[in-house]
């Protein structure tokens, strides 16, 4: 039996639900602050709130809110059960090793924000998939196929020895990159996605396809949609994948949805500091640490009473 | 106090001789399984030993069979929880294999979780899972729910204030 809430937890869940909303605005915030600077209870509650979302963090990462249906699903339960009667316990290493490279997989991968996943697909290609991402893997005796449902992932493809060549394809709602042997980059915005290439070469092909491909080289980008397609020369930076953020010249509201994407929260750039322009590398895992460095390298000053608001003001 | 102990104790031993065996295949019959019957027998003897009550069992069988029950279905569950995690570690793009304590305090966390969420309806715990464990916006979830978006933020606030709730409950 649970104990009786009070007012605090009570309001504490709805500010909690109402600021993880996309739609939450600046006010929301600031009224939110209020609400708890206003009483002992409410600042205990809150605590109690970001407790409860550090408890539920702390789970493994590949525990998605499905793990817990398949529990409670009799449909799920039955699958499961057929497959451990097939498996057996603890053969796991030993399906890795009868799975036939040439098998129809189809996978779903996704990150949270602020994660980022390295993965080794059945063919030796290696993957890293950024922050807030999601892909389905599709690999058939045919292809090798990847679609990019939204944000970023690396790719270094590997050679193909035994199976002969099937070719490997990052696919965005924009269009289809294909590896013409190599290392490549695709990130998905919300109007257009961008390829850049580091070795070998790419062919885009937009999604409208009666548009004509282009091939981009190593050291060469692309940004495509659906129908276009626009050759740029500055690459997109791979640092991503060792969890850095490197940046040359980059106005500080670029730098800043930038960083936001490897955070929760909002982050406010006040537009008489928004065109400083900002160099470095910096480490995503700990997007609090760069912003405490920005006063360092700018003149700004970071005003940031709680972890989901903080903004950027002239120093 | 000695004298109520051994009484009671003395109560218990002609409990378990004249119950044990019909409760072992009431057990089996409803897991399949004679070792994990048998695990659970014992549970359920022990169960009545820690409880030290003192008035008298009047419908022993019924008695019995509804501690067996709620151990049996936490058994279950245990399990079910055991190899929906261990599903997930047989994903072939997983890198790293977690170390056996690692999985230990994986799956232990996983339990205290999963009992906590239990008394939620599964749309409202899906809703905050998928907010929580998968990152999804609200407006994804509203759509993988087929519920409003609006609905969204209730079903997360009320997830929420139910967990803390709980919390609060078991720190009391």
């Amino acid at each position: 039996m649970s104990a009786k809430p009070n007012e605090s937890l009570i309001a504490a869940s709805r500010w909690f639900s109402l600021l993880s909303s996309e739609e939450a605005k600046p006010e929301d915030f600031a009224a939110w602050q209020r609400w708890k600077d206003n009483s002992d209870e409410n600042r205990l509650a809150w605590q109690r709130v970001e407790d409860l979302g550090m408890r539920l963090a702390s789970l493994p990462p590949n525990i998605h809110a499905e793990t817990f249906a398949q529990v409670t699903s009799p449909n799920r339960r039955h699958i499961l059960k057929q497959m451990a009667v097939l498996l057996g316990v603890g053969t796991c290493t030993l399906l890795m090793v009868e799975r036939k490279p040439w098998q129809e997989i189809l996978a779903d991968q996704t990150t949270a924000t602020g994660d980022m996943r390295a993965l080794k697909l059945p063919d030796g290609s290696q993957i890293f998939i950024n922050t807030a991402s999601a892909i389905n893997i599709d690999f058939t005796s045919k292809q090798r196929s990847i679609k990019l449902i939204k944000g970023e992932i690396l790719i270094h493809t590997a050679q193909e020895l035994t199976n002969g060549y099937r070719p490997f394809s990052v696919t965005t709602k924009h269009g289809t990159a294909t590896a013409l042997g190599t290392k490549f980059n695709v990130r998905m915005f919300d109007y257009h996605s961008k390829a850049s290439v580091y070795e070998g070469a790419v062919r885009i092909n937009p999604a409208d396809k009666n548009q004509d491909s282009i091939t981009i080289q190593a050291g060469q980008s692309a940004i495509f949609d659906e129908n276009t397609y626009t050759p740029v020369e500055q690459e997109t930076s791979s640092a991503w994948a060792k969890g850095l953020l490197v940046v040359y010249s980059m106005p500080l509201n670029e730098f800043v949805a930038e960083l936001s994407r490897y955070r929760n929260g909002l982050i406010r750039c006040e537009p008489s500091v928004s065109q400083l322009l900002v160099s470095g590398s910096f480490y995503t895992n700990d997007t609090d640490a760069v912003l405490a460095r920005l006063p360092d390298i700018l003149p700004v000053k970071i005003q940031s009473r709680t972890r989901y608001w903080v903004t950027i003001s002239p120093a | 106090m000695q004298i109520d102990q051994s009484l009671n104790n003395a109560l218990i031993n002609s409990f378990y001789i004249n119950h044990n065996v019909w409760l072992h295949k009431w057990l089996l019959k409803k897991l399949g399984s004679s070792f994990d019957a048998a695990d659970l027998t014992q549970d359920t003897f022990i169960s009545l030993l820690t409880k030290n009550r003192h008035e008298p069992i009047h419908e022993p069988r019924a008695y019995l069979t509804r501690i067996a029950h709620d151990l049996m279905v936490n058994h279950l569950r245990r399990r079910d929880l055991e190899r929906a995690y261990n599903a997930t570690l047989c994903d072939p793009y997983l890198i790293e294999y977690p170390s056996p304590e690692i999985r230990a305090i994986a799956l232990e966390s996983l339990i205290a979780i999963d009992k906590m969420l239990s008394a939620l309806p599964p749309k409202v715990r899906s809703a905050y899972l998928l907010m929580q464990l998968d990152g999804l916006k609200h407006k994804e979830i509203a759509e993988q729910l087929n519920i409003s978006v609006k609905t969204v933020g209730v079903y997360i606030a009320k997830a929420v204030l139910h967990c803390l709730s709980y919390e609060l409950s078991i720190e009391a």
